[in-house]
């Protein structure tokens, strides 16, 4: 009776959306995309995709030391070189499967609760210990371990956002999610059944309660209302597995994140009252959240430029691709963002390499003209803040001070890290307040550590991990960068159709802010959400 | 595998960098002076603040801009006091400047390089007891006297943080201001506060307070070496302070 009432909801979720002005507006949007005029190619040479394989975050990152006008410490540029071989054995390891035979199902379980209890005589170490027999269940038995992680992902939530436990809750939760991910695949009609009658309780839930008390995982109202678009009307009112699902609401799912990412920037510049590049120490006012909400804007454009490449005529899909990264580009330079203008031109320049949307000639041109729009807006805030260096002695000057923070946090953070976990949970405003201190952004807190005070500094790429956790983090870190990176390249072989797109899109994203991240480091929310989102999607469909 | 012509320009590329990157530890040293280029501002002031809670003394040379009109700056003197990214340098002259990073434009002086030289191998810190002086050479002598037992390493200089009640009072902030050798240096109320203050300054404080009885509290005796400390010599020092009737018991630490 219950599954019968459930699927009644989500037949009607479904007639709803369809019938919805939001839906035509879409359905509009897409038609309109055919009627787009040709644009001719200039050039011949086809661009090869050999220039985006994952190593050339290695070369991208000599090039960065190579540019800076100062060195660091022996300790530090060992920390740097070894967080390097460890992006080089993350692209080249290959894993074998490890499995387990199914009589160790049971005692896994059994031995998780008994860890589970134990747990409340010595937390710190038997949760610890808790995480064996919790990756044995998985490796044990793989038909329902889908719901059994489900259960153990709702509960840790619950323990990190009702208690605060975070300690205990984050890496159940992690890895309770890495297993869904992974377990999805097997029997996945059974658990994608399971998995939407669940989704339609909580919304229900979600009805009669009070933000946030109930509503644990929505972490936010806007994302609360991205993921409830994306899962309750895309996902539910859909059927078959979610490889299909989101294959064949790949238009839909673009759309969302270009009218979510808009809507946003406009409200944040009316929230603002002004416009952000021409006020470059004012732009620290912009409303985070509406900001980072905006910042879904590019990830739909790059995602457009893949599926356009992949599904329509390339002549049309070039000037489809063309209005829509202008587009970006000027929204996100209105912002003041350089980080997401950066992002834009090189993953887009990534997809329409692998969708020959692009030819060797364009993107030489493309390229130079992109860096000479970054230095001019670097030479303008300059301007406006009356410094008086040249534009390549600022950036050198601006790497050396990277590489320098950098260097302060290596000697800090030792083997072992100095903060273990601080500065990326900070990522997340409302869990740095679960920490003891005050409650900064992860660059501010680098920027406290380093001696700068309240202010936001950037250290590498690595940065963030080695005062976390230390040189071991360092390493692990550089190699899960290039373990994601490799595998997503590799998906983009492997698969083909529409499907290829989202790959190549994900592979894009990744590449471009971890080149970005070179300098910035990655510890914003929505692009440690990106990652993780789509490090599951990939773990699902590898 | 056959080696393209773009795979050799990219090995180019990478060799270039890796040179471009190793060869300015040639270009910034870290041996017998500290070097730092004007964007390791932080850097260089964690070392300031490392050495100065040590109590080492060190000067700095600064390379860089004068921010007012963009004219060069160069100059050498010590370190007084250390902000978030910005120092105080007090030169040789007795002028203080304020000095930021090369991007800085708040600060009076963006340094373009920054050259730390610490003089001293080794310090030795001890809490000395309270004492009474008619000025403050006899104070000097006294110092002298009770850190003699460092002579065996050569003595490079003497520093002293405290409070001191001075007889007379007289406003002369003004000309100490001007006094080179110390962090810190304030008279008010009839008490003088020192911070890493080098006594031979000290004869310096008799002609600009002319003082006619000083008391000494409790304060703090930093003895800098010439040579180096070796680690089994530390055990050997800690222990003077048993013989020693002036110097607190166990309160002698050691700073390499």
């Amino acid at each position: 009776m219950i599954q019968e009432f459930f699927d009644r909801i989500v037949e009607n979720i479904n007639l709803s959306y369809k019938k919805s002005n939001f839906a035509s507006i879409g359905d509009i949007f897409l038609s309109k995309l055919s009627k787009f005029p040709e644009i001719k190619y200039f050039g011949r040479r086809r661009t090869s995709t050999r220039f985006f394989h994952p190593l050339i975050f290695i070369l991208i990152f000599i090039i960065f030391l190579g540019v800076s006008d100062a060195p660091i410490s022996y300790y530090g540029t060992f920390t740097l070189f070894l967080g390097l071989f460890g992006f080089f054995l993350g692209v080249k390891i290959k894993f074998r499967k490890i499995e387990l035979p199914e009589k160790f199902f049971y005692p896994s379980l059994i031995l998780f609760f008994i860890f589970v209890a134990l747990t409340f005589y010595n937390w710190s170490i038997f949760s610890k210990l808790g995480l064996i027999p919790f990756s044995m269940i998985y490796l044990s038995q793989k038909k329902y371990s889908f719901e059994i992680y489900l259960t153990a992902f709702v509960v840790s939530l619950l323990i990190f956002f009702q208690i605060g436990y975070w300690a205990i809750s984050l890496p159940y939760l992690f890895l309770s999610l890495l297993f869904m991910a992974l377990s999805l695949r097997h029997n996945e009609d059974y658990h994608i059944k399971n998995l939407k009658s669940f989704l339609v309780l909580f919304s229900i839930l979600i009805l009669f309660g009070q933000y946030p008390s109930i509503l644990p995982f929505a972490l936010g109202y806007w994302i609360f209302f991205f993921l409830y678009y994306l899962m309750v009307i895309i996902f539910i009112g859909n059927k078959g597995k979610l490889h299909e699902i989101v294959t064949n609401n790949l238009w839909k799912i673009t759309f969302l994140l270009i009218v979510i990412g808009t809507f946003y920037w406009i409200l944040d510049l009316v929230a603002y009252g002004g416009i952000p590049i021409l006020e470059p120490l004012k732009r620290g006012s912009l409303d985070p959240w509406y900001t980072m909400a905006a910042h879904l804007l590019p990830l739909g454009t790059i995602l457009l430029v893949s599926l356009v490449g992949m599904e329509m005529e390339k002549k049309k899909a070039r000037s489809v691709a063309l209005i829509f990264v202008v587009f970006t580009l000027i929204t996100m330079g209105i912002l003041g963002y350089r980080t997401q203008i950066a992002l834009t031109i090189i993953g887009v320049l990534i997809a329409s390499a692998f969708t020959e949307l692009i030819t060797l000639e364009e993107i030489t041109i493309l390229g130079g003209a992109g860096a000479l729009g970054l230095i001019a807006m670097t030479g303008l805030r300059n301007i406006i803040l009356q410094t008086k260096i040249s534009v390549i002695d600022a950036i050198r000057y601006r790497v050396g001070l990277t590489l320098s923070s950098y260097d302060i946090l290596a000697q800090l953070g030792g083997l072992r890290g100095f903060t273990h976990g601080f500065v990326h949970v900070a990522s997340y405003p409302s869990l740095a307040t679960l920490m003891p201190g005050l409650a900064y952004s992860p660059r501010r807190y680098i920027g406290v550590f380093v001696g700068a005070g309240n202010v936001s500094i950037t250290s590498t790429i690595m940065g963030p991990l080695v005062i976390d956790f230390g040189i071991i983090g360092v390493f692990l870190g550089m190699f899960f960068l290039g373990f994601l990176l490799r595998k997503s390249h590799d998906l983009i072989k492997k698969i083909e159709g529409r499907e290829k797109a989202l790959f190549i899109a994900f592979y894009s994203i990744f590449l471009g802010y971890a080149i970005i991240g070179i300098e910035t480091g990655i510890v914003d929310f929505e692009v440690l959400l990106t990652f993780f989102v789509g490090f599951l999607y990939i773990l699902y469909r590898s | 595998m056959r080696i393209k012509f773009l795979d050799f320009l990219i090995f180019l590329l990478i060799l270039i960098c890796l040179f471009s990157y190793f060869s300015k530890y040639g270009e910034y040293k870290q041996r017998e002076t500290l070097e730092y280029s004007g964007s390791q501002i932080f850097k260089a002031i964690k070392d300031f603040e490392n050495y100065t809670s040590k109590g080492f003394l060190y000067n700095v040379k600064i390379v860089g801009r004068l921010n007012m009109d963009d004219s060069k700056f160069e100059d050498t003197g010590f370190v007084t006091e250390t902000g978030k990214g910005y120092f105080i340098l007090k030169d040789y002259e007795g002028k203080k400047y304020n000095i930021g990073g090369v991007m800085s434009y708040k600060e009076a002086v963006s340094a373009e390089k920054i050259i730390m030289t610490v003089e001293n191998k080794s310090t030795v810190f001890y809490e000395a007891k309270p004492i009474e002086t008619k000025n403050f050479e006899e104070l000097y002598n006294h110092i002298v006297y009770i850190s003699e037992f460092m002579e065996f390493k050569g003595i490079y200089d003497i520093a002293i943080s405290g409070e001191f009640t001075v007889i007379p009072y007289s406003d002369v902030n003004e000309e100490l201001e001007k006094i080179v050798y110390c962090k810190n240096v304030h008279f008010g109320e009839n008490t003088l506060k020192l911070e890493q203050f080098s006594i031979k300054e000290l004869e310096n404080l008799d002609s600009i307070i002319k003082p006619e009885k000083i008391y000494t509290g409790d304060f703090w005796v930093i003895v800098r070496t010439e040579n180096e400390i070796e680690e089994l010599e530390k055990y050997k020092i800690k222990e003077t302070d048993d013989e020693n009737s002036y110097i607190y018991k166990d309160s002698i630490h050691i700073r390499l």
